[in-house]
């Protein structure tokens, strides 16, 4: 196996170009490093991206708008106020991403690429509206997050082709995001049912636009476009709350397995909707009063 | 195999080795430089034997490859913990007192969770040290020795002395 350590993009977008063997692309290694245990192939080239400059930027813009690094580190993120302020939904799925060791090496890139269903910060990315930065050698693409994972494991990236950041749009007023969770167990633990959403409320307290997006409910974490439909312009009242639980519960696709059933899946998922969409209801209503009264 | 040359500081000593591209830094530490305080166990970021600071972060030294070190990076063991005074000293002598079950396995990673811990959060909740704790599959003692533990060491760094 080669080791390589470029320094800038231009010189790790030559390396992918030019690899007649196969690539893997190293950042915080939390899964790659277990999967390449035992294999010595010395044909494999392992890229590290962490020197690069590009992905490991951490931009917080005054109007919310964000650029995170796919390198950026979990506790980087998590341990950021502004970010926190800004996003505070998708600060709270990027804090349970791991055990403190593993947020010291687990990375954004890193979570969106592996895959996985299950990955706490993508439904969050894909409620905010999150586009990702994605270069090669022959130029760049801005792709939507919930098109970068295609099936699980597997992403839109191309050969020669890089996930440099992600960036978040700015923050509109009265507008806040919250991702809530389910796990057999209580800590360090995936999840087996997630729910973002991606909140903006007018001066009377209506819905001017809503994104939920769930996790670990179909192959891949998707966006329930129906819900965004039915809610804006609505009043918040019980009523959009029991249509909200009935169009998540319709729009889940789970499976069986080890950790839980379809059948509690679907239901967990639209009780998390509601109380995801409370809690991000709750913020931004605060939010709206402190700044009155200040 | 491809070897490269890496210099990186582990307990205030520079190291200057060839490293193999797939030599995990706990491979590295365990096998060549024969450290007998840090051990390894699920060899993929379980259980947290293995935990050791690197620039100051608490990592798991079976998910950092040797091959990324460079000459900036200050690794530091729960050995070294036990050679000096003041802070470290305190997280020790908490340990031996108020979770003396613990077995020599789970320890060293503990001790540098703690370490971590304490110098990110001075005054700790007990439900920040159960996060912390949760990093370890350590079943040795009692998970609310383990807080008190850290709870003393806390009070005995912030009160000072050695």
């Amino acid at each position: 196996m080669d080791y390589r350590q470029p320094l800038t993009l231009a010189e790790a977008l030559t390396l992918l170009r030019d690899a007649v063997a196969p690539v893997h692309l190293l950042a915080g290694g939390t899964d790659l490093i277990p999967q390449l245990r035992g294999v010595n192939d010395p044909t494999l080239t392992l890229v590290d991206l962490k020197h690069i400059k590009e992905l490991s930027e951490f931009i917080i813009r005054a109007d919310g708008s964000v650029v995170i690094g796919a390198a950026v580190s979990a506790q980087r993120m998590k341990t950021n106020r502004d970010f926190n302020r800004f996003w505070p939904g998708l600060h709270d799925a990027v804090a349970v991403m791991g055990s403190r060791q593993i947020m010291s090496r687990a990375t954004l890139g890193g979570n969106i690429c592996h895959g996985s269903p299950a990955a706490d910060t993508v439904p969050a990315l894909i409620a905010a509206g999150a586009m990702c930065r994605i270069c090669s050698s022959d130029g760049e693409r801005m792709v939507p997050v919930n098109e970068v994972i295609t099936s699980p494991g597997k992403t839109c990236l191309r050969k020669g082709e890089i996930l440099v950041s992600v960036s978040l749009p700015a923050r509109p007023l009265r507008s806040t995001d919250a991702y809530l969770r389910i796990t057999p167990r209580k800590k360090m633990d995936v999840a087996i049912a997630s729910v973002a959403v991606n909140l903006t409320i007018d001066e009377s307290l209506c819905v001017l636009q809503c994104s939920v997006a769930l996790g670990a409910v179909a192959p891949v974490a998707f966006a329930v476009s129906e819900a965004s439909e039915f809610m804006t312009g609505q009043r918040v009242d019980q009523a959009m709350m029991a249509r909200l639980q009935r169009t998540v519960r319709q729009a889940s696709r789970p499976i069986d397995d080890i950790r839980a059933t379809a059948e509690y899946r679907t239901q967990v998922t639209g009780l998390l909707a509601v109380r995801a969409f409370e809690m991000a209801f709750a913020r931004v209503t605060e939010n709206t009063s402190r700044d009155q009264n200040s | 195999m491809t070897l490269l040359k890496r210099e990186f500081i582990v307990n205030g000593c520079t190291n200057e080795m060839e490293v193999s591209s797939h030599e995990t830094l706990l491979n590295l530490l365990q096998q060549r430089l024969q450290r007998d305080d840090i051990n390894g166990g699920c060899g993929r970021g379980d259980c947290g034997a293995c935990t050791l600071l690197l620039n100051g972060q608490p990592v798991h030294a079976c998910l950092v490859l040797a091959a990324e070190l460079t000459s900036a990076d200050v690794v530091e063991t729960a050995g070294n913990m036990t050679l000096h005074a003041g802070n470290d000293r305190h997280i020790v002598n908490a340990y031996q007192d108020h979770a003396p079950g613990i077995c020599d396995f789970c320890r060293p990673g503990l001790w540098i969770s703690t370490k971590a811990l304490l110098s990110e959060v001075p005054a700790p909740t007990d439900e920040q040290i159960r996060e912390m704790i949760a990093g370890h599959l350590c079943y040795c003692t009692s998970f609310d020795q383990l807080v008190e533990a850290v709870n003393v060491a806390a009070r005995a760094i912030s009160e000072g002395g050695t």
